[in-house]
Parts: C-alpha cells; structure tokens; sequence
C-alpha cells in the first residue's frame, strides 16, 4: 500500500509551493472518515481487509474461530486472564474475524474495525495535514526498501491462540481429552510457565468456586504430568495440587474416579500421577480408605491396577514423608502380589519397592507380610514379573539386619546369578542394582561375594554393549559397591586391560569406575605391577581421547596421580612431556585440558620435589598469558593459580614482580571464566606476596575491581570481594575505605550495593575499628542513598565479623536508633537486618542490654505492610530471638494475640507462630497464667510445686537490703568502677547514720548530767577502762573518746557514774568532783554494761534484731526470746513494749491484763473454755469480777490462765476468749467507783505463781491497768509509776518528735566541708589534720603517677608501704 | 500485589501445618489446650522435671508419666464448643459400625 501511496504522494510533495496540497488533503475521503457512520466506513473498509487479512492471516488461529469475538470482546473490556502482559492489546484487537461469524459478533467486529482504523499507521495525505509544507525536503526511500511492518504482527498475534486455553475456561465440551487443548500447538516454555502462574492466581481467588471446572483443567493439565520435559511434569503437578487445596478432596476424588478403571493406558496412567499430587497436597491419610476400596475393587483389575499405581506413585514422589503410614500402605497393597493378573502382580511388587526405597533405612517391620509371597514370586516367576519381584527384594534387603540380610542375599544371588545371561536391558538394570543392593549389606561376606559373584560379573556385565548411556551409571555404581567389598586392587585388576580398548565410551567407563574406586578407597593396595599398568593404560587414554567430553578423563588422571602420590614420581617426565605436547595442540579444548591436568597435578609435582619441573611449567604458561581463547587462558590462570600456591610466592618463576603486572591488563577482559581465575590469582598474590607490588599498582587494580563488582557470576562478585579483602590488608584500609565511601553516592545501585559488601569485608580483614568511624560518619550526609549505603553496609558487616560485633554494638546503636526511627521505610528495613545479624552475631555474649533496647525501637515496624519491610521485622526478630531468648519475645507479643482489631491479630499471630515453630519447649514456663473459667481449668498446677508464691514482703525487703551491703573479701579482684561505687555506697550509708543520730537529741556534750540526779537519759558504757560503769553522753564524747564505747540507749533514774567509786580510779574530765558520788546506789546495773545482752550473754551482734524490756531496759535477741517462748511470737510492729520474763516475776500483776496479748496458742483454746466458764461461775460466785477503769468501757474477758502441763516451762499459755462487754456507763462516779473497786478482787493475786514469760503488750495498754487504790500501791511499792508516763517519753519515740520540735536540720556534711572542719574538729588538731593529709595526698599521687607509667597494679603492699613511711616521719617528728 | 497474598498465604499454609500454631480466630480454649498438651510433653520428655513432680507428689515416675499422658486427651476440660459435634460423632460411629466407608473431607 505504501508503495502505492509513495507514487502518487511524490508527484504532490514535488510541488514546493504548492499550498493547495493542504487543501487537497482537506478533501480526501479520508479526512471525513471522523464523520462517516459506521456503516460507511465498513463498507470502505472491507475493501481493504482482505488487504489487510492477507497478511495477519498468517497467524495459525484458524480454528479458534468461534473463541474469537469473545476474546476480542475481552480484550475490548479491558479484562483479560493474561495479565503477564505477553501478549498486549494491539495483538489481541488485530484479530480479525472470520467472515461469516455469529450476528452476536458483528457489532464487536465494527467496534474492532474501528478501533483498527484508528491505530493504523498515517497515511501520506494526513502526515501532509497534520505537518507544515514547506522548510524541509522528503527524501525518497531507496529503491527495494519494503518496512518489517509484519513479523513484529505476527509474533504479537500468536500467543493469543494461547489465551484460548487459559484457565480452561474457554475449552468446548467437544475437544479431545487426551490431546487437550494443547495438542496441536505445543506450548513453548515461557507460555506454559505463565499459564502456570495464571492458573494458581485464578485458584487462589476461586477456592471452592473452581470445583464445576475441575474436569476440565485435569483434561489439559494431565497430559503434562508425563511429559518429557522436567519442568513440564512440576509444573503439571504444582497446578495440580492447588487445585486439590483449592477444590478439595471430595470434588477431587469423584471428578478423577471414573477415569480410574479407564480402558485406555494412558488415562489410567496419568490419573495414577495425578491421584499421586492430590496425596502430598491434603496428606495421605485423607486418601487412604479410598485407595482401600479402591485396591479391593473386585470389578476389574484395572481398577485395582491403577490403585496399586497410585500408591506406587506416592511412594516415589513424597520419599520418606510416607514413614507415618508406611504399615498401612503396605496393607493395602500386599494381596496384590497373589493376584490372578500378572500386571497386578508385576505393579505391586513395583509398588512394594518404590516404598521400601522411600522407607530406607526404616520400616522392615512393615514389609514382614510381603517377604514370604516375594520368595515364592521369584522362584516362580519369569522375565517382566521377576524383574519386578526382585526389584522389591532388592530395596527391602537393605532394610534387614545383618543375619536377615545375609541369609536373604545368599538365597537370591542363586537366581541373580542365573539372570545375568539375560539381554533385557529392563532386566539388566534391575539386576545390576539388587546385586550391588545385596553386595552393600553387612553382613554379606567378601569372600562369598569373590567366588559367587566376581567372576560372572565381570565376564557378563564389562562389555562393550554396556558402554551406552543408560546402563553404565549403573553397572560403575555396581562395580564401586563390589570393590568397597572385595577390595580395589582386585577390582582394578580385572578392569585395567580395558583402559586400551578400541572403543571410546568403553574406555571412559573404564576410566570412571577405576577413578570412583580409587577415590573411594586410596590406591594403598595396588601393586607395582598394577601401577605400571595403570599409569600406562591412563596415558593412553588420555592420549587418544577425542575432544568431545573430557571431564572424565581429566578427572581420573587427576585422582589417580593424586592418590598415588610420591610413587608416581618415575612417570612424572612422561607426564609433564604429555602435557607440554598437548599445550601446544591446534585444538582450544587440547590445550584447556592440558592447562587443567596441570592446576590438578601440581600439589603431587610438589610432593616428589620436582620443583624444577614446576617452575619450567610456570615459564611456560606465562608466556601463554597471550592466548585468545578465553577458555583456555581461564584455564591457563587456574594452573598458574595452583602452582604459585604450591611453590610459594618467593621461588615462582616468573617473580611476582613480573607476573602481577603482566596480570593486571587480562583484569579488563570480558569472559567469566577468564575474570574469575585472574581475580582469584591476583587475590591470592595479594594475600601472601603483597610486598612484590607496588602500593600504586594495588591501588589502581583497587580501582579496575571496583567495576566487576557488578559482574553477573557470583563467584566473580565473590572473588572480587575477597581480592578487596587481601589488598586492603596490604596496602592499609584508609584509602580504599575512601574510594568505596566515595562511591556510595553513585546512581547505579548494583555498583552502591556489591561497595557496601566491600565496605563490610574490608572491616571484617582489618578490624572493624578501622572502617567504623568514617563508615558512621559518612551517615550524617543528609543523601538517602548514602545513608541507605551505610546501613546496609552495617548490616553485612555485623554478618561477616560475628562474634566481634560485641565491641562495636553499643557504639553503633545511636545510629541504628536513629535509622529506625526514620520516616523512609527503607532506613527501618535496612536498620531491621543490621540488628538481625548483629544479634545472630552477639548472641550469648552479653550484650542483652543492647539488644533489648534495639528490640524496643525494631518491635513498631510490626504494622508494616510493605513485603520487605516486614520481612525484615520479622527475620530481626527471629535474631532477638535466638539472642534474647523466647521469653522477653513472648512478652512483647503477648499483647496483641487477642487484640479487637483484626489486623493487630494476624500479625501478631504470625509472630507468635514464628516462635512457637522454633522454639516452643522454652517457651512452657513462660506462659502466662490463665484464670479458670467455669467447667475449664487453665491452671498448670504441677509449676506451683516449685515457685514460692507466697513471699512475706517485708522478708524480703530485710534481704533485698542486707543483700545490698556488698561485703567483698580481701583478695577479690574488682574493677575500679566497682571499687568507687562501693566506697559511694559506704558513703551514702554513713551519711545516712550521720543524719538519723545527728537528728536525735543526745544531748550536751560539753556537760556532764550529774548534777542533774536520776534522770532518763542515754547511758554508756566502756569496756576500756576497769569496772563497769555507766555514764551520761558528754562523758561519753569527753572523756572517753577514743574508749571502745558501749551505747546502751536511754535509761531511766540514771545518775552519770563516771569518776564515782564506781568507776574506780578513772576520772571525769568534765566533773571531777561529782558530790555525793560515792552512792550512786540507785543505778541499776545489768549484764548489759559489760556488753553481754539477753538470755543467751552473747556480745553485741549487729546483724540481730533486739527488742528492750521496758522495766529493766535490757535488750534481748528477738529470735532468744522466739526459742524460750516456743511458741509464734506475734508481729513485732504491732506491739508497742516488751517486757521481759524476769520484770514479768517481779511485777505479777502484769499478767493478767485484758488487751495484752500473750502467746495464744489455738489448741488450749478449746480447752480452756470450759475453764473458763468453770472459773466465770466460780467468781461470780465469789463477788463482782467486773472490772472498771475510771468508767472506761472494758472488755471483759475471762482470763483463764491454765497451768501448761509441763511446769518446767517457761511460758504460759493465756488464752483470752473474749466475751461480751459490759457496758456500765457509769462515767465519773467516783464513789460508786471506789466502791466497786474495793470490792474488786485483783484477780492476779491468786493465780499467778511463778510465772515467767515474756510478755508483749499492745498498744494503748498503759490505759488498761487498773488504777485501784492497792494497785497503785503496789505500783509505787514495785517502782513503777514510771509506766504511767506519757509515752512521749518512752523509747518508742527515736526520732519522732522530739527531733521535730528541734528542727535540726544536719548540714550536708559533703559541701560544707570547711564550716564543718572548724566546728567538729578542735583547732589544734586541725593544722596537723591538714598536714597529715597534704603529705599522704601527695604521696598517694607520687604512687599512681609512677604505676602508670609503669602499667603495674597497685597492690596493698604499696599502699602500706607509703603509710608506714608517713608514720615513721611522724614518729621522726 | 497478588504475589504478596500468595506468599502470605503459603506462609500460612505452611504454619498451618504445625499443631499447635495459632490464628487470629482460635479460641482461648483451644490456645489453652495446645499451651497444656506441649507442658504436658515437656514434662514426660525431660526426665529431670519429672522426677521433680514425681517428688513432690509422692507418687512413682511412672504413675506420674501416665497421669500426664492421659491428661493429654482433655486437659482443660470438655471444649465448650463440643455439644453439637456430639451428634455428629454419634452418626459417624453408627456409620462405621453399619460397616459403610466413611470419607473425611
């Protein structure tokens, strides 16, 4: 057409000022094609389809004719299955229908025409239109030039013959099954991959809704499942098996059943297969009754045929995922080996293989049934049948123990043996592998094996008919498994003549077998004779070998000379002259082959000490360096490679020096193989001989090796890596730490991504302290690439430095804090893998800490949806889980797995699922409790019998606090951290002393309170001076200051006795003259002021607590007074005095009291009740037993005091059963009072005898004594009226009050030192306090300054040392 | 966008698979009963623990084992959803009883 069009348009366009062209063009038909009506332009138009169908029509759709409106309709819709974008849209509307199509479909063919018609290419005249006339010239096209206007159609238009069968939506009832939809055209790769793809997306959305179409999927997909390509069958298979999870069982089942006792094969066939996927998709249990029935079937053997197959099918492709159901598969197929129909029996011995193959090493219990109908088949049994039969006997012999397995194998060689004249290949194979099955049991013995076996082996089975593709993997295999038996030299024997045969693949296996035995059991046992034939046959073989596939040939030269070792020094010139011959070979692959004998050999040529050999080798193939062939020079560098790694980097020849730069330009060259092996050679110079090179060459090859970063192979990318490693070990990491931070601000991200590997390696060969602080610092550069750069290069070097990483954690984690809380997700997610590794590895190292808090800024990403984000959560998780332990995990997530919000649930559902699949056995004690809930119990009760959940609080606050005074031994070795904060601590402590006994009022301390009389005051005592005798505070701070001081608290009717007869020939500084001194008999003395306290006389023992009686203000021993008692004393803070047993005696009536709470002990309770009422008549009789204090209310109890039936002990129990109150309120009548209370009997009078126990009191007792007149006589008799004192001035008052009213508040000893120096410290003493100090100052300064110059510790020794000196110039002094 | 759901939900299949995983749907009695069954396992399977229990129940190791083992069945107690599934074991039982195939799905 545009031939055409170009003629006549010419003649127009040759008129430069013809501006009426403009006005043609307006005129042409064409211009009003935007107004025709459709009608129109049809008919225009059909003029030119057949035009136009001429040439798409030669896309090969014919038949999908009928599928075409719709698909155009689709494709007109927008929607279309194919969403891979394969096929596009163009493609699909220049589908031109074929004429006489459906009336349905017209109007779409007019819309499609339309829309044709508007994607056409322009035309001359509307170019003319659209474009100015004039300011250019039109060239003419050359002569003969025709535009590729359809191929480009013609490929877009195919695929959509595809589209006919996507999905199987489109396929008519009336197609063939077993061709499917895809029989005549064959899907290439591409296509059927992405009708994979499209499939699963389509289950994954239909789920149940796919089941009306399962039929007709299977009929496509089916076929594919015995296709001859590999990645066909998975494909087949993977649709399969969403479909199965997709549709479910049932569906699966019912739609495939019929298809089972199918007549044709092959549908039995691949619905066995397809049955087989259904298995492995929902699991095997599901489908075991059915394949039950199935197997039973006794409708026709093709049933029951096809069931055996399934399980066969299963067996092969689940492997050992059978084991759970091993026993019953095996049932069910077990009667098939007595079927009357051959193939019956022929697949279920196949069956019963495929099972024991999967079931190796396990499950011989399994197959006990099948043993005795597999010994019968094979004695019966012929050809196809026993092939099978032995098959099964093959695979299970393994399973069997030794004595099993002997006996089994000796029975079956018989019959082995006798088969191996057979000429079925089927056969053979089988054969071939029971034998070597039955030669690899324990407890089959060699030497059965060397008479039975070897010799009809070898003479059957080593020919050259063996020698083709499919049998001698086999029969190699077999001859190994004879050797590792019978012994390699034996083996070898029979097979080194071979080594020269005519036939190139015989050699080859020749030539395989002998390099696997070799490999496998060391050539120790060969003998001299054997070794000659050896070698010779090895070099033959590889002298004439053929180019076509060498591999083998090198490889068996190769393990032979290596495992020869020193002996094959001799042959070594012959060998070396081989190589040097074949170096120089026309043929590229000659030569390739060569080099890599060399790289092989070389570590043997060093062995036999043939370095001179070597280093004429090394010469050579340097001045192969110049080879155009990038195979061979790739091969030619592993050689060099090898050698220098055997001579060392000081004796190659070349020198280093020469080699290295002659290496640097082949750095540039293009081929893989040919960059790898130079990279890795440089490397490796790099690494031991960096010394031989400048550091500019190192630097510029640092420069060329930033690009191959990017290289496509890995093992480049990996080679280059490491090469960075060694040079920056060389040259110092600085400027090749610059060069890559430079680059990170590259635009290609591939070049960003292998610097930061580099960045990582770099650290991880010179110490990460090295690239750490610029790497950081470069962080600040506000670039997001950059940053993105550092942490990513962060992240791999925590995963290359491991254990190191605990160093650099908390230095790095500021930074790490700051990236996870970035806004730009890829900050977090990059952030998210850096503390992946850095926990992986941290972890057990200590730096939990570190870890927890990084945890802490990780765990808000979990909301992410981003894919990569949250994986990245989630596998830094999984790191802080390995390093912190499930527990702290657990707790994190607790809070979400019954969150209201859906979307809180599935994330956090997913975690926990993450840690409960890795590691749930830890997580058990860590479960939190759960309440019960009606006929439920959640309570693990069995962890209770272990935890102590009922901790007394204040228990353990007392431990939690003497835990605190750390008292740490002489020679513990402590950090200098520690050493400060305990003497803070010490501090703090005293300090806080300081401040309570400052709070309190002592008293002067200038005076002494003689002449104050009898007076409450503190009293001590000192164990310095002779006789024991009490004295008031100023005493105690004047005149015996630096006496070992007892404090005994305060003490009431006190006369200060210090300088008084009492205290002997000491005398008071303070008062020297006390009158009237010579009696100071009032004093009461005790065992107290000789510093022995409580029942026990034990010495004053800080760490026990001590109660004081009230009367004789002794202290005793809480736990002396809980052992006399015997009995549970009560809670200390509520009792509010002590009274101890000897007052108790003197003071009887203290007993009785009502509100003063004894030791009660439950059981006498009862007891005594009866007692009680005894004892209630009994005095009721005897007269008023109420009892009243001054018209206060009073509980009447009846105090019964029951004798404890052992009278030598000590306490009594007093029960107190109370009874109803009075209630007299007769307030204020003294007469009436004193009259009752003259006729109250005190109670105590007659009761108590020889009581002794210690007595608590409760508070407010003081209220409850009775104040009759004859009690208060008693009172004064007894000395007591001191009870009655207010209790404001009793003991209980430390610093409460008092202090209050004083308002002292103590200075803060710490800041104001100096006002404190002058006050506390006398003015004499003061100068030399000062002095004394400066001195030990700078002495204590001398010692540390010449410590650490020296580095030494200082010891104790030193410090005694500089104060004994100090004393001895005081003493001086 | 689709690959992102199929991944997720091959992960979820994959989860699935393990008892004793969980879902946004389970139940508390159901959480509960997994958490006992694996306390439950943990104890039989480390020797040391069980012979702590056994200790402090003053019962013989083994009697301890077996208790265990055959709380396993119910360890919280009947599933509070489980009055309606009565019936349908019922007919499944007098099913299999009659001899008839019956298939799971």
């Amino acid at each position: 057409m545009t031939v055409e069009t170009d003629k006549k348009e010419i003649s127009e366009w040759d008129e430069p000022t013809n501006k009426s062209g403009l006005g043609a063009v307006g005129a042409t038909p064409r211009r009003n094609r935007w107004d025709e009506t459709p009608q129109k332009m049809a008919s225009s138009v059909v003029a030119e389809t057949p035009k136009r169908r001429s040439r798409w029509d030669e896309t090969p759709v014919q038949q999908m004719g009928a599928q075409t409106p719709r698909i155009g309709m689709a494709g007109v819709g927008g929607i279309t299955p194919l969403g891979g974008g394969v096929t596009p849209l163009g493609g699909m509307s220049m589908m031109t229908p074929l004429p006489g199509s459906a009336g349905s479909s017209s109007v779409a063919l007019k819309i499609e025409r339309e829309i044709d018609d508007r994607n056409r290419p322009w035309t001359e005249e509307e170019l003319n239109a659209q474009l100015p006339s004039d300011g250019y010239e039109i060239l003419a096209p050359p002569a003969g030039y025709v535009p590729i206007m359809t191929p480009a159609r013609k490929l877009m238009s195919t695929p959509v013959g595809v589209a006919g069968t996507s999905g199987g939506f489109f396929i008519p009832e009336d197609q063939p099954r077993v061709s499917g939809g895809a029989g005549d055209q064959s899907l290439e790769d591409q296509e059927r991959h992405l009708l994979v793809k499209v499939i699963d997306r389509v289950l994954y959305k239909l789920d149940d809704l796919v089941r009306p179409f399962v039929r007709k999927i299977l009929s496509v997909i089916e076929p594919y499942l015995i296709d001859q390509n590999y990645y066909a069958r998975v494909e087949a298979r993977e649709i399969i098996s969403n479909l199965s999870k997709a549709a479910g069982l049932a569906s699966m089942t019912a739609t495939m059943r019929p298809d089972i006792d199918s007549p044709e094969e092959d549908i039995r066939n691949t619905t066995a297969r397809a049955f087989a996927v259904v298995a492995s998709a929902l699991g095997i249990p599901s489908l075991l009754p059915f394949l039950r029935a199935v197997c039973k079937s006794k409708k026709s053997w093709q049933a029951r045929h096809t069931g055996i197959k399934i399980i066969q099918q299963i067996a092969i492709l689940m492997g050992c995922a059978i084991l759970p159901h091993l026993k019953s598969m095996v049932e069910i197929v077990e009667h098939g080996l007595n079927d009357d129909q051959p193939k019956v029996r022929t697949i279920t011995a196949l069956a019963i293989a495929a099972l024991a193959e999967a079931a190796t090493p396990y499950g011989i219990e399994s197959f006990d049934s099948v043993l005795k109908p597999l010994w019968y088949g094979i004695r019966q049994y012929r050809d196809k049948g026993l092939a099978a039969f032995l098959k099964a006997i093959g695979y299970i012999i393994p399973l069997m123990d030794a004595r099993y397995a002997s006996y089994y194998t000796k029975e079956v060689m018989t019959i082995l043996v006798r088969e191996f004249k057979t000429n079925e290949d089927e056969m053979k194979k089988i054969i071939l592998k029971v034998v070597k099955q039955c030669v690899g049991t324990e407890g089959v013995e060699a030497q059965y094996i060397r008479d039975e076996v070897v010799p009809e082996f070898f003479k059957q089975f080593w020919v050259r008919r063996m020698a083709d593709r499919r049998n001698h993997k086999q029969l190699v295999e077999t001859t190994v498994e004879i050797a590792n038996k019978v012994g390699g030299a034996e083996v070898i024997a029979k097979i080194v003549d071979d080594l020269k045969d005519e036939s190139e693949p015989y050699r080859k296996m020749v030539m395989e077998a002998i390099e696997k035995i070799i490999s496998s059991l060391g050539a120790s046992d060969i003998n001299p004779r054997l070794e000659e034939q050896l070698i010779d046959g090895v070099l033959y073989a590889f002298q004439e070998q053929s180019t076509d596939e060498t591999l083998i040939m090198l490889q068996g030269f190769g393990t032979i000379v290596l495992s020869l070792g020193v002996r094959v020094k001799p042959y070594l010139t012959q060998i070396a002259g081989t190589i040097k011959w074949r170096l120089n070979n026309k043929s590229a692959k000659v030569r390739q082959q060569a080099a890599d004998l060399i790289s092989r050999i070389a570590v043997v040529m060093q062995l036999c000490g043939e370095e001179q050999l070597m280093s004429h080798l090394g010469q050579i193939l340097y001045e192969y360096l110049g080879e155009e062939y990038p195979e061979v020079l790739g091969s030619i560098l592993g050689a060099l490679k090898s050698i220098v790694n055997v001579i060392g980097m000081t004796k190659m020849t070349p020198p280093i020096k020469d080699l290295l730069p002659r290496l640097t330009p082949i750095l540039k060259n293009r081929h893989e193989k040919v960059q790898e092996n130079c990279i890795d050679l440089v490397g490796r110079i790099a690494d031991r001989g960096a010394d031989f090179v400048l550091e500019r060459e190192w630097m510029r090859i640092c420069f060329e090796l930033l690009d191959m970063l990017k290289a496509h192979k890995k093992g480049i990318r990996r080679a280059t890596v490491n090469t960075f490693g060694y040079i920056a070990k060389a040259i110092g990491p600085q400027e090749v730490l610059g060069t890559l931070l430079n680059n990170l601000k590259v635009q290609d991200r591939q070049n960003r991504v292998c610097t930061t590997i580099a960045i990582a390696i770099v650290a991880e060969t010179c110490a990460p302290y090295t690239v750490l602080p610029g790497l950081m610092n470069e962080y600040r550069i506000p670039e997001l690439n950059v940053q993105n750069g550092v942490l990513k290069s962060l992240s791999f070097l925590f995963e290359y430095i491991g254990e190191m990483g605990k160093d650099y954690i908390y230095a790095v984690t500021p930074l790490l804090e700051d990236a996870l809380m970035d806004r730009d997700p890829v900050h977090r997610q990059t952030a998210c893998s850096a503390v992946k590794h850095m926990s992986l590895g941290v972890h057990g190292l200590g730096c939990e800490d570190a870890l927890i808090h990084l945890l802490n800024y990780v765990w808000p990403n979990i909301f992410e949806t981003s894919p990569h984000v949250i994986n990245a959560f989630l596998e830094s998780v999984e790191g802080l889980r390995t390093a912190l332990g499930p527990t702290i995990i657990l707790q994190y997530t607790l809070q979400g797995l019954f969150h209201p919000a859906r979307k809180v649930r599935d994330i956090y559902w997913k975690v926990y699922n993450m840690l409960y699949i890795s590691s749930q056995d830890a997580m058990i004690p860590a479960y939190p409790r759960a309440a019960d809930d009606g006929p439920n119990t959640y309570t693990r009760y069995e962890l209770d019998y272990m935890s102590d959940t009922t901790k007394d609080k204040k228990d353990s606050d007392k431990k939690q606090q003497i835990s605190k005074r750390k008292k740490r031994e002489d020679d513990e070795i402590i950090s200098i951290q520690d050493a400060l904060n305990d003497h803070v601590d010490a501090q703090k402590e005293l300090y806080e002393e300081a401040v309570d006994q400052y709070k309190q009022n002592w008293g002067d301390e200038d005076k002494c309170t003689f002449d104050k009389g009898y007076i409450t005051q503190p009293v001590y005592a000192c164990k310095d001076c002779p006789g024991t005798f009490g004295f008031c505070f100023g005493c105690s701070m004047q005149c015996h200051l630096d006496h070992d001081i007892i404090e005994l608290f305060k003490k009431r009717a006190f006369r200060c006795d210090c300088g008084t007869k009492k205290a002997g020939s000491t005398k008071c500084i303070l008062q020297n003259n006390k009158v009237g001194a010579d009696d100071n008999t009032e004093n009461q003395y005790n065992q107290n002021f000789s510093g022995k306290y409580c029942y026990c006389k034990m010495t004053y023992n800080f760490e026990e607590d001590m109660v004081q009686c009230l009367f004789c203000y002794e202290w005793f021993h809480e736990t002396c007074i809980k052992l006399n008692s015997n009995i549970e004393i009560p809670d200390l803070d509520e009792m509010s005095d002590f009274i101890c047993g000897d007052c108790i005696l003197k003071n009887q009536f203290l007993v009785n009291y009502p509100n003063i709470r004894l030791f009660a002990n439950t059981d006498d309770h009862k007891d005594h009740t009866e007692k009680d009422k005894d004892d209630k008549e009994k005095d009721k009789e005897n007269g008023n037993l109420k009892r009243k204090v001054d018209g206060k209310d009073e509980e009447h109890n009846n105090n019964n005091i029951k004798k404890h039936k052992k009278d030598d002990e000590i306490v009594d129990v007093i029960t107190v059963s109370t009874t109803t109150t009075t209630t007299t309120n007769n307030n204020d009548n003294n007469d009436e009072n004193v009259k009752k209370e003259e006729i109250v009997v005190c109670k105590w009078n007659k009761q108590l005898k020889g009581l002794n126990c210690d007595l608590f009191c409760k508070d407010g007792w003081r209220n409850m004594l009775c104040r009759c007149g004859e009690c208060m006589k008693h009172y004064e008799t007894q000395k007591c009226m001191f009870i009655f004192d207010k209790p404001s001035e009793s003991d209980d008052d430390d610093d409460g009050e008092k202090s209050k009213k004083e308002d002292k508040t103590p200075p803060n000893l710490f800041t104001e030192m100096d006002t404190v120096f002058k006050k506390v410290i006398p003015a004499p003493q003061q100068d030399t306090l000062l002095q004394g100090y400066s001195a030990m100052k700078d002495k204590l300064s001398a010692l540390f300054a010449s410590k650490q110059q020296s580095s030494e510790v200082i010891t104790k020794q030193d410090i005694q040392a500089i104060f004994s000196e100090l004393a001895k110039k005081k003493q001086a002094k | 966008m689709s690959e992102r759901e199929s991944l997720n939900s091959q992960l979820e299949h994959l989860q699935m698979r393990y008892v004793g995983t969980g879902h946004s749907d389970i139940s508390k009695y159901e959480f509960l009963t997994n958490q006992h069954r694996d306390t439950y396992s943990s104890y039989v399977g480390h020797n040391s623990l069980l012979s702590l229990f056994a200790i402090a129940e003053n019962e013989s190791m083994g009697r301890v084992r077996f208790n265990l083992l055959h709380k396993m069945i119910q360890p919280c107690g009947p599933s509070p959803a489980s009055k309606d599934k009565k019936d349908v074991l019922q007919t499944i039982a007098l099913l299999l009883k009659k001899g008839k195939e019956v298939i799971f799905i």
